[in-house]
């Protein structure tokens, strides 16, 4: 990471313009001493330019329209249900039960995945023969008959640059439905889960977090998809690696 | 002062549209690629980095409306070459239309990866380190990539036109 970039490096960035002042001094040095480089970057720049102007802007008012179509389709009722779900599981959390506030319907499973998803991860991550029913070294297996059991595509992200790497996946019950799970690894051997199960209700939520024992959940919804990121990291930890797992997901 | 959420991605929208345009190299595309990323993005924004600038989140997501679309698709739909000539300038000469015809024709013939980072550094405007997170590589990689990119660009005639009609699988 602290080593010089190279002089490619530094030629592509004259190009997009990312060049630091001490990078631009470098490469105006070696640009001075190779005249074949010279010629070289005014023809990428040149070329650049093209295909940049090629692409005209695009007309305001245009975009305007889009702008406000989307807007319109979110909509208020979107916003109402957010609230309504914030709402459920605050209920759930306060009281530790978890109850609708709508008393004719019992349970939410919004709020059962949560706690079936960090049953699920007490339960297999201390495994060491068979955390997992397939392993990564199956992924597009995996995924596909996870897939086809919860009948919406199902995708096990990667988690980058956190450190965790996929062990493999299992499915699992949730109420009278299937749910995925997955379980990730990093190199300290600390283990991650991640449970998503769909629903018959559509909505949209930020991340909540809760703790269960030495578990910290964070449970989120984006549409019908729910999603239980569990571990025994801390609340920042978890919500950090939620957001990186949902930007693969989306 | 940082701008809002709405402020930004009001600010990112001719971007967006730049690159659902170089992806599509269609007016109507680009349009119903642009809304659907935008109402996605504001129906998201809960689940964002709290911080982060909106611009690259909403690049990655319109480049997985984007993905999706196609992946429906059976068949990779067939870019329209006449859209191009409506972009260029009305006082471009003949001879700027043909090399720029030429330019895109051997963009649209780059590996997908390659073509990908070019057009999201060079029409998208990412930083390096946003391209890197929009296709989930190291920056290592998009350096490689936007190189090899431009150097095939730059090479003479290397069989042009071969492959103007790709299909994905």
């Amino acid at each position: 990471m602290t080593t010089e970039p190279n002089m490619e490096t530094l030629m592509q960035a004259a190009v997009d313009g990312q060049l630091t002042p001490s990078q631009q001094d470098r490469l105006d040095r070696h640009l001075a001493a190779h005249p074949a480089d010279r010629a070289r970057l005014a023809a990428m720049i040149r070329q650049a330019e093209m295909m940049r102007a090629s692409v005209s802007q695009p007309d305001p008012a245009q975009l305007d329209r889009l702008m406000r179509g989307a807007r319109q389709s979110t909509g208020h009722a979107g916003f109402r249900r957010l609230a309504a779900a914030v709402a459920i599981f605050a209920v759930g959390l306060g009281s530790g039960l978890f109850l609708s506030r709508d008393s004719a319907k019992p349970a939410t499973l919004m709020a059962q995945a949560p706690v079936q998803a960090a049953a699920a991860h007490a339960l297999y991550s201390p495994e060491v023969l068979h955390p997992v029913e397939v392993f990564a070294d199956q992924r597009d297996h995996l995924q596909t008959w996870l897939s086809n059991r919860l009948g919406a595509p199902v995708i096990a992200p990667e988690l980058g640059d956190t450190g965790y790497r996929l062990i493999g996946g299992r499915l699992l019950p949730l109420g009278h439905g299937p749910a995925a799970f997955f379980l990730y690894e990093n190199e300290s051997g600390d283990r991650l889960s991640l449970f998503a199960n769909l629903t018959t209700d559509p909505a949209q939520t930020s991340f909540q977090y809760r703790r269960d024992g030495d578990l910290g959940i964070v449970f989120w919804q984006d549409g019908r998809w729910e999603y239980s990121m569990v571990g025994r990291s801390g609340r920042q930890v978890i919500e950090t690696i939620a957001r990186k797992a949902h930007e693969e997901l989306i | 002062m940082t701008r809002t959420f709405d402020q930004q991605l009001e600010d990112a929208l001719p971007d967006l549209w730049r690159f659902a345009f170089s992806l599509t190299r269609s007016h109507d595309q680009a349009d119903d690629l642009v809304q659907d990323a935008v109402l996605r993005a504001i129906r998201k924004k809960g689940l964002r980095w709290p911080g982060h600038p909106v611009k690259p989140w909403a690049m990655k997501i319109l480049l997985n409306c984007f993905r999706n679309d196609r992946r429906r698709a059976a068949t990779r739909p067939e870019t329209d070459p006449g859209a191009l000539d409506q972009l260029v300038s009305p006082d471009a000469t003949a001879e700027e239309r043909l090399e720029l015809r030429w330019l895109w024709r051997r963009i649209d013939a780059l590996p997908e990866d390659q073509k990908l980072v070019l057009l999201a550094v060079t029409i998208a405007g990412l930083t390096y380190a946003e391209t890197a997170r929009l296709l989930g590589v190291p920056q290592g990689t998009v350096m490689s990539r936007l190189s090899r990119a431009r150097t095939r660009l730059q090479a003479p005639e290397e069989q042009a036109g071969k492959s103007r009609l790709r299909s994905v699988t």
